[in-house]
């Protein structure tokens, strides 16, 4: 084995000092040849007999040469070195040609490099963390809707199960911080909870100080806090004496006693951006009780021990969810489903990706399809050339990979700049973010993408490169240098041609539908009633903490003096606290109609639940189909009214008149003692009207029964966290901090946070769609373009081909308007089989596109109706050119032409 | 001369050659090993002798094979002075080429003797 690899090595170092070895070689075979001559004139022959003989017994030397080259050297590299040299050569002779091809290469290799290093970013890269591959995120699921665990069940599976290191889970709430002594800097910002087990999962080592104990999770002692790097840079310029300073959260204060590395990314939260300070996980001191159990939707990750696969540990898990559904009511039917963390960061993105790196695939193919073309047309030019050479003795595969040499320089200069493109494309995303993605922060051109990108070129050579190479070595030698490099039209090279533009066409339709089936999305998604007035509407956020604002009624008391101070702002018409609006609201309450009643827990119903105040749904503009609005004269000490949607009454009520029902909010008290909202607390509601249905599941999902109250009358649930909604008479974002100064007027250590028009917070939701929608649109302009070039390309060709045919038809009196007619005819049944081609496509490919499409069907009739005749009528126009150049044939030039 | 090799020309020599390059090689290396330093003609004739002209061989086919053993370190060139004080290349064998030498006579032995067995019963 050493004898081959020492060999190997010889051979690749043989490939410099060729010329000196060549020169020896000579020298030792004229060496032989001579001593054979010698020893034959010994023998007694004559000098010519003698040399005869000798070269004779030799064998041929021209062979024995080329045996030795072959054995020096990598013949194929020597080869390859020459043939490139010679395209090289070609190349700079028609710059022009190169320029069309290598600035199309590059715009198709450039955007496929582009969407594949977005798709490598979100679902290839492997994580950011130690022992990446080990960690997992921990779910339960209930009738296959999933949602984060409740910590008892955790910390139950913490302690029961043999397949894990650790298991965390975590949280993050978001929070006043200000780091100035008084409070003047307060803002409210995203504060994480999360155990030492969280981040010692993740790997992440404190650059200063220490991570939280196991002890500081406990109340009394949770007043700790971490910071992250950037943190420490913007607030505290990177002082070294941070550690053991105070930042006050929620008007508490917390020592600092770490400084940990920016490394946890946002999507781990669900949030865009990176969280800037921890504290221990204690979210509220009841968290680990018992009555817990039923408060899920937290984050859980866990890192698996070495050597334990996925499968392993669901099973343990699923195992300990088993007894836990035996041991406690309120998790029969839940168990439990494991997911690789990395799924998490890719999240919704993946359907959405894989569309663009499709279409963007097809629009290469397209853009191939149309290189093949040209590619195919130029070396018809060159038949003379190959004749030559194949007279010489080439071989028919040695042209084949002359051709072939010459497309891989194209691809390789194409696949250069290409990722030039791709580097600008990704850094110009990444910075402008108009999708505002978590994920592109990490848009990097690594390895994955360059190897990505050498493929691309290679595929695209052998792609557009193999079948020109071939058809065009397709020289009979005779022929093609008596013709004089004219070329007749070969049939299979017209009917290749052909071919390549009912593909394009085919691909450009299949473009054109997935892009039109997106945007309707969007325009549904966008344009969809909400339920409630979205213009000339202002939202923010605020936060009481407890330390300040302790008692519900305190919190009452506070909403209306904002309610009273906002209204006296000019341009203010009216104003709402609430805690949710359309179109998602996810609190769900368990209750129970009075007049049912229940035995088993899991019969207990759960509807979309909220508190607001009496303004509530005149400001949304939501209107009151039956019964009556909430009014001021509904307080803390007259009877609590609820509002349901229309929804919940056909839902709970049907056929019933729903006015004058009394409803307990919570689950009942003789299943279950604490409600995981209510606590041991039930409230019975009246339901005094009946409210139009909003969206309350997101923007693509049916409504949901709904039933909301005031938080005035049900004081359990009189939070710190409020909405604010203001009706405005001017544009909205005129009165952003106007809005915030009036808050802090009232009090100012509570911020009102994360202010700004409606339209734009839902055109948020909407925007990787509109993002993507765009680009897809953008990718069946470009495909349809492209292919118009070919339909063109190849009607101009049949035109130049048969020019001489059309003059004689026009001479023997055939009219202008019937050549034209002939000629289009070619390109409209291009177009035909190109759509039809196309549409078996779409059908294949419809189903994989259905997770994306909102309220259209993959299969839309309209839509593929209207793409294909828009296809054929631009494929119809395409011809025209050439048709009327065809119709202004003279007959006279035509025919003295050959 | 055309720069491309023959192809068709070179495949027939390929799938002779293939077979007997190893029993080639060998041979090289054996007579080696028994006239000590020799020049590439002097090989050539040797092995045409002890085969009693029973391969015909092509003596070109000699300096790929030459090549080959040199490439494998287990022959080594110099030049020199020939017989009739002709400038050529010598070649010898290399410490691994005898060991070499003795690893393929023992198993080509010891196939000589298993296919003998076959033979016979």
């Amino acid at each position: 084995m050493t004898g081959r690899l020492r060999a190997l090595a010889n051979r690749i170092a043989a490939i410099f000092g060729r010329r000196d070895r060549d020169a020896d070689l000579d020298e030792e075979l004229r060496a032989h040849i001579e001593m054979a001559v010698e020893e034959n004139r010994q023998r007694g022959m004559s000098e010519e007999a003698a040399r005869r003989t000798a070269l004779r017994s030799f064998g041929g030397v021209t062979q024995t040469r080329e045996r030795f080259r072959e054995q020096e050297g990598l013949l194929w590299f020597e080869n390859f070195r020459r043939e490139t040299a010679y395209a090289l050569r070609q190349m700079r002779k028609s710059p022009g040609f190169a320029a069309v091809v290598i600035v199309t290469l590059a715009l198709g290799i450039g955007a496929n490099a582009a969407v594949f290093s977005v798709l490598n970013a979100v679902m290839l890269k492997p994580l950011a963390f130690r022992n990446a591959d080990r960690l997992v995120q921990v779910l339960s699921s209930k009738n296959g809707t999933r949602m984060g665990p409740s910590p008892p069940d955790m910390r139950d599976f913490a302690a029961q199960n043999h397949t894990f290191m650790k298991l965390a889970v975590y949280d993050q709430w978001r929070k006043n911080v200000s780091t100035l002594p008084g409070g003047s800097d307060a803002e409210e910002v995203a504060v994480g909870l999360a155990p030492p087990d969280f981040f010692q999962s993740l790997g992440v080592e404190p650059i200063l100080g220490r991570l939280f104990t196991a002890d500081e999770g406990v109340e009394g002692h949770n007043h700790v806090a971490l910071i992250t790097d950037l943190f420490w840079q913007s607030h505290y310029q990177r002082d070294p004496r941070v550690l053991g300073r105070t930042i006050t959260i929620n008007d508490e204060p917390y020592t600092i006693v770490g400084v940990i590395p920016a490394t946890i990314p946002g999507w781990l939260h669900s949030l865009q951006r990176q969280l800037p300070v921890f504290e221990p996980f204690l979210p509220y001191p009841g968290i680990w009780d018992e009555q817990s159990r039923d408060g899920r939707n937290y984050g859980a990750i866990g890192l698996l021990k070495p050597g334990v696969s996925l499968h392993e540990a669901q099973a343990d898990l699923a195992r300990i969810a088993g007894n836990l559904a035996a041991s406690y009511p309120v998790d029969r039917g839940f168990t439990v489903a494991l997911e690789p963390l990395a799924s998490m960061r890719s999240g919704d993105l993946k359907p959405l990706l894989m569309l663009l790196m499709g279409a963007v695939a097809l629009v290469l193919l397209i853009a191939c399809a149309n290189l093949a073309a040209l590619l195919l047309a130029r070396n018809t030019a060159r038949k003379r050339e190959f004749a030559m050479r194949r007279a010489l003795g080439a071989s028919r595969s040695a042209l084949v990979r002359q051709v072939l040499a010459e497309t891989l320089v194209f691809s390789l200069a194409g696949s250069a700049f290409g990722l030039a493109i791709a580097g600008t494309a990704t850094r110009t995303l990444s910075l402008a973010d108009p999708a505002r993605l978590p994920q592109l922060a990490d848009l990097t051109l690594d390895w994955r993408v360059l190897a990505f990108t050498l493929l691309a070129g290679i595929g695209t050579c052998l792609l557009f490169g193999i079948a020109p190479a071939w058809l065009s070595t397709r020289v009979d030698a005779a022929s093609a240098l008596k013709d004089g490099g004219r070329s007749s039209s070969a049939p299979g090279r017209h009917r290749f041609r052909r071919a390549l533009v009912t593909a394009q066409i085919a691909l450009s339709l299949m473009l054109l539908v997935a892009a039109g089936l997106l945007l309707q999305t969007l325009h549904r998604l966008q344009n969809q009633d909400l339920g409630f007035r979205i213009d000339h509407l202002a939202r923010g956020h605020l936060y009481l903490p407890p330390a300040q604002y302790p008692t519900p009624q305190s919190i009452t008391g506070f909403c209306d003096r904002v309610t009273e101070r906002l209204r006296t702002e000019p341009g203010v018409q009216d104003v709402s606290v609430t805690t949710i609006y359309p179109p998602s609201d996810s609190w769900r309450m368990n209750f129970s109609i009075v007049g049912h009643a229940l035995t088993r827990l899991e019969d207990v119903p759960s509807t979309i639940f909220g508190v607001v105040d009496a303004n509530y749904l005149g400001v949304a503009g939501i209107p009151v189909v039956e019964g009556r609005d909430f009014a001021d004269s509904d307080r803390e000490q007259t009877v609590p009214v609820a509002v349901v949607n229309q929804t919940f009454v056909r839902r709970y009520f049907p056929g019933e008149d729903p006015i004058g029902r009394r409803i307990e909010l919570g689950a009942p008290a003789s299943l279950v003692a604490r409600d995981v909202w209510m606590g041991d607390q039930r409230v019975t509601v009246t339901v005094a009207g009946v409210m139009r249905d909003n969206l309350d599941q997101g923007l693509a999902q049916p409504v949901a029964p709904q039933l909301i109250a005031l938080y005035r009358q049900v004081p359990a649930v009189n939070f710190g966290f409020k909405e604010v909604l203001v009706r405005t008479e001017v544009a909205p974002d005129a009165l952003v901090r106007a809005l915030q100064k009036q808050v802090q007027s009232v009090d100012p250590r509570i911020p009102l946070a994360e202010v700004e028009p409606m339209s734009t917070y839902l055109g948020n939701m909407t925007a990787v769609q509109r993002f993507t929608g765009v680009i897809l649109a953008g990718f069946a302009a470009l495909g349809l373009g492209l292919a118009v070039m070919g339909i063109y390309g190849v009607i101009a060709y049949l035109v130049a081909e048969r020019t001489r045919e059309i003059g004689i038809r026009l001479a023997l009196g055939a009219s202008r308007r019937a050549v034209l007619w002939l000629v289009s005819q070619e390109g409209i049944r291009l177009a035909l089989a190109g759509a039809a081609m196309g549409m078996i496509g779409v059908v294949l490919g419809g189903r994989s596109m259905a997770s994306l499409l909102y309220r259209v069907s993959a299969f839309d009739a309209l839509t593929l109706t209207a793409c294909s005749l828009t296809l054929i009528v631009i494929a119809w126009l395409a011809c025209v050119l050439p048709a009327r150049r065809a119709a202004k044939i003279d007959p006279m030039q035509a025919l003295r032409q050959e | 001369m055309p720069d491309e090799p023959q192809e068709s020309a070179s495949a027939a020599i390929d799938t002779g050659t293939q077979v007997l390059q190893g029993t080639l090689d060998l041979m090289v290396l054996k007579t080696l090993e028994t006239m000590g330093p020799q020049h590439g003609y002097g090989i050539a004739r040797r092995i045409e002798q002890i085969s009693e002209n029973a391969l015909r061989l092509n003596q070109g086919t000699i300096y790929p094979a030459l090549l080959r053993l040199r490439q494998r370190g287990w022959i080594r060139a110099e030049w020199g002075t020939s017989e009739n004080g002709r400038r050529a290349r010598f070649y010898e064998l290399t410490r691994a080429g005898k060991a070499q030498v003795e690893k393929e006579t023992e198993s080509w032995a010891r196939v000589a003797a298993t296919i003998a067995r076959f033979l016979t019963t």
